[in-house]
């Protein structure tokens, strides 16, 4: 970014402003909410913190309940943006590359799930998944967590392979590599910005989940966010803001592990 | 096809790699819209009845509900969509480098139920903005400071909403700015066209597909979402989706077959607006993509 | 000789459009062979089916005596490069070469050591470790060269490899490429649209429309004996009419006043749209009902005159098509 004002056109001062007011709506917050989560009783109608302290955090990892809870926020996440790659990679490849009768039905429908009420569909499927005992489960859970993500996997990936192209593969497999092969060694390493897409917003999604998670979860399930309402209305406003702040850690925390295992899978199919 | 060749045809193969996918939207979707719809006419003993549908349409508390959640959705969706357009006109340019495309991501990766957070802690009486008034000496007392969050009309979820999908409207609009060829835009300008038609003739046509879906997305997920009312929300009226979780989970079970049909009336219009929708625009889409020449 | 290639009424639709119809030939051992057409004429579609991207509806590919129909493409021995380079953006020039190395199992020093072998004839081996987006069109083409020819393939296909270049690199590469196949002895089936290309790279041609093969010979007696109008117009260079067909050598533009008798000539109306210059001589420019030719004068024409294309009667060159035709009639 560059702030400087004097021989800049118009144009580009313009552009600058908008880039300020984009990080004062959308990052600003984000930094006093971490300063918040060092403060010590800063209230109406201070304008800054009067002390700070490490009590908000020490509270929160201190707290037996919510260890367990990343563990299983970590577990729900991973499964559903593993199984939201194996169900959108094949349909995403073929809605990219071939046009058939229709086709427009199927991508409609395969986006209906988040245009239908995704606490009407769970409430809907409660009582079967009782049955079948995928209830009080992370396996529903995680099923349940398919309808807000599985639309956005498949087009993310879908606008992936578009972008790529089939002629890449066509070269690869006159050179000698099979359908495997030419996954690993084209199609990972070319769609790698929309896989991190994928997973990223998946995970956040998945995160985000109360209503279905609670739904289906039964209260066995618990997530993060069942624990965060409680917290909400708790007095110790750093408490609030640091679990506030672990929302937006985790991900991070899951994609850079992600990242790393499909950086050394890719190194590894692509040596000379 | 002479058939003997190893690879699978054609047919063959778009079945086989859309079924996984289209099996579990049809489970999760067809089976779940299902079993919602005939539960929403099933009495507690399991007997048919319209019942849950007429006490609805004879309770006010429940067309309260309609108009807010509506207001809510409606408001939302236009002003992230007016919003993110005029950001992602102005910033393609900025955000074409990935490192500052991070910024965009940042707010993607809270849940919604932070962003409440966040306009709470800004915009309630004992807010940050109310303490930067008093502060400034506009304000004698905290009271003074106007009632944006946890109020009749929704204020706090439009912050919330707005806030929050701005960043996603500006993510999927990003990618057609950079589809757009805009040489024509050159063209345009050539041929004696001002911004205005620059935007229209050349941008629009490609923005509106978009546009429209992810309008689509925004208003039915806003109008059925339940994590931000349940935050910020007063209890009259309640946005429709936490009327239904309550109906839901009280106590006897008897008020299940409302939760039902109080859900289905907004999922059913949002589909038809859907169907609608995308039906219009498929049409013009196909289109654009056969015009166009590299 | 070694019949290395041999179809046998080939046929390819799509959804019932015919878009190749009983194509029969074969390629030699060692040997280039070009197949020249109109763009839509399915050449591309023969090198897909060729190189197994497409199925063929029906009829008989045989390599090396072997039928490779039901072969996938990656078990063929046979190398397809495209019009693009399409080098793999993300790996290095190295990388891109030795590709189908690697899925050879070959072993790692052999495999870079061939490659590198092959980047030294391609003249680029200083450039082992760039990336794709750090090459000029000329060089990416000739890593997609190296890339083909370092697998030794039974055949390699090339799909007008020259076309995305500009006229000057396209005409040395060609000369380059021609060595370079020689020299490894790679039995290669070349397809473009531009006739010099054809006639120059090939030892053997073959003339295509709408989906057939017209003629198939070598480049000079297919170019000077065209046998039909359609294969004249492709390929000839000269007046191709109805009635026969005249080489370019034997046309001469005269003014329209002054026509000769029409018993030992023939001549075609025409009008001179542009005035130029080719092997030091002026050129004209001329059009005619069915299209348009260069031609020699002996007078000064000027654009905008209405002349009279003409040739001795007996240089006309009758379509063995049609001859044998007659013949079969009589």
């Amino acid at each position: 970014m560059r702030f400087v004002f004097n021989r800049l056109g118009k144009r580009e001062l313009v552009t600058s402003l908008m880039v300020l007011i984009f990080i004062g709506l959308f990052i600003l917050p984000f930094v006093v909410v971490t300063v918040k989560s060092f403060s010590v009783g800063w209230r109406f109608p201070e304008l800054l913190p009067q002390a700070y302290s490490l009590n908000g955090w020490r509270n929160i990892f201190g707290d037996p309940s919510l260890k367990e809870s990343i563990v299983t926020t970590l577990k729900v996440g991973f499964y559903v943006v593993l199984l939201n790659l194996l169900l959108s990679l094949p349909a995403a490849k073929v809605l990219s590359t071939y046009s058939f009768k229709g086709k427009s039905m199927i991508e409609t429908f395969l986006l209906s799930p988040i245009l239908i009420p995704g606490i009407l569909l769970a409430m809907g499927l409660q009582f079967t998944m009782i049955q079948f005992g995928l209830a009080d489960q992370v396996s529903g859970v995680v099923l349940v967590h398919l309808i807000p993500t599985l639309p956005y996997a498949i087009r993310i990936m879908r606008a992936g392979y578009e972008r790529l192209g089939i002629a890449l593969g066509e070269q690869a497999s006159v050179l000698g590599a099979g359908p495997f092969i030419r996954f690993f060694t084209l199609s990972l390493p070319l769609l790698l910005p929309s896989i991190r897409s994928l997973m990223l917003l998946t995970f956040v999604i998945s995160l985000g989940q109360y209503a279905l998670t609670a739904i289906i979860g039964g209260g066995n399930v618990i997530t993060l966010p069942l624990l965060y309402y409680p917290y909400f209305s708790s007095s110790n406003e750093a408490v609030v803001a640091g679990f506030s702040i672990l929302f937006a850690l985790l991900p991070l925390l899951f994609i850079g592990g992600v990242e790393i295992l499909l950086r050394l899978v890719i190194r590894a199919v692509n040596r000379v | 096809m002479n058939g003997q060749n190893g690879f699978l045809n054609n047919k063959k193969r778009v079945v086989f790699n859309l079924l996984p996918a289209l099996a579990a939207t049809l489970l999760l979707v067809g089976y779940g819209m299902w079993s919602a719809i005939a539960q929403s006419f099933q009495s507690v003993d399991g007997e048919w009845t319209m019942a849950s549908y007429l006490e609805l349409f004879n309770s006010l508390a429940f067309f309260h509900s309609l108009k807010l959640t509506f207001r809510v959705a409606i408001l939302s969706t236009l002003l992230a969509l007016v919003i993110g357009l005029v950001m992602t006109r102005m910033l393609y340019q900025f955000f074409r480098d990935s490192s500052s495309k991070v910024l965009v991501w940042i707010p993607i990766l809270i849940p919604h139920f932070v962003a409440g957070y966040l306009v709470y802690l800004f915009f309630s009486q004992s807010g940050l903005f109310s303490s930067l008034f008093y502060q400034l000496g506009v304000l004698d007392h905290r009271a003074e400071f106007p009632v944006l969050v946890q109020e009749k009309f929704g204020i706090g979820m439009i912050l919330t909403y707005v806030w929050k999908e701005v960043p996603f409207v500006i993510l999927m609009l990003l990618p057609v700015y950079y589809e757009i060829d805009h040489r024509y835009s050159e063209v345009v300008r050539t041929l004696g066209g001002n911004k205005w038609d620059v935007f229209r003739s050349v941008e629009l046509p490609w923005l509106l597909p978009v546009m429209v879906e992810t309008g689509l997305i925004l208003i039915a997920f806003i109008a059925s979402a339940f994590e931000i009312p349940y935050l910020l929300g007063v209890t009259r009226p309640e946005m429709l989706s936490v009327r239904a979780y309550e109906w839901f989970y009280d106590g006897d079970w008897s008020k299940r077959p409302l939760a039902f049909s109080a859900m289905i009336l907004p999922g059913v219009m949002a589909l038809l607006l859907a169907i609608f929708c995308i039906g219009a625009v498929q049409k013009h889409r196909l289109r654009m993509i056969k015009g166009r020449n590299r | 000789m070694n019949q290395l290639l041999q179809c046998k009424n080939m046929s390819k639709h799509f959804s019932k459009v015919p878009i190749l119809q009983n194509i029969s030939f074969h390629v030699r051992s060692g040997e280039h062979f070009t197949i020249v057409g109109p763009s839509g004429c399915g050449k591309t579609t023969l090198l897909r089916c060729l190189a197994g991207l497409e199925d063929i509806s029906g009829g008989e590919i045989w390599l090396k005596q072997k039928s490779i129909v039901t072969l996938k493409p990656e078990e063929r021995s046979v190398v397809l490069m495209f019009q693009d380079s399409l080098l793999f953006p993300h790996l290095t020039v190295i990388e891109n070469v030795t590709y189908g190395l690697k899925r050879r199992k070959m072993k790692k020093k052999e495999r870079v050591s061939e490659a590198e072998q092959m980047l030294m004839k391609v003249k680029l081996l200083h450039l082992r470790n760039a990336y794709p987006h750090e090459l000029s069109g000329g060089q990416k083409q000739r890593v997609s060269l190296a890339r083909a020819l370092v697998l030794k393939p039974d055949l390699l296909l090339l799909d007008e490899p020259f076309s995305s270049l500009d006229a000057s690199l396209r005409e040395s590469l060609r000369g380059e490429v021609k060595e370079l196949l020689r020299e490894e002895n790679i039995t290669a089936l070349f397809i473009t649209h531009d006739r010099d290309e054809a006639i120059e790279m090939g030892d053997r041609l073959a003339v295509m429309n709408k989906g057939t093969f017209i003629q198939i010979g070598e480049p000079f007696d297919v170019v000077t004996n065209p046998s039909s109008i359609e294969s004249a117009r492709i390929i000839g260079e000269g007046l191709a009419l109805e009635a026969g067909f005249i080489p370019l050598n034997k046309v001469i533009a005269i003014p329209a006043e002054q026509k000769p008798s029409e018993k030992d000539y023939v001549f075609v109306q025409g009008k001179v749209k542009a005035v130029t210059v080719k092997n030091n001589l002026p050129c004209y420019r001329v059009t005619f009902d069915q299209g348009s030719i260069l031609a020699v004068s002996d007078r000064n024409l000027v654009v905008g005159q209405n002349v009279l294309l003409s040739a001795k009667r007996e240089d006309m060159k009758k379509y063995k098509n049609q001859e044998e035709q007659w013949r079969r009639v009589q």
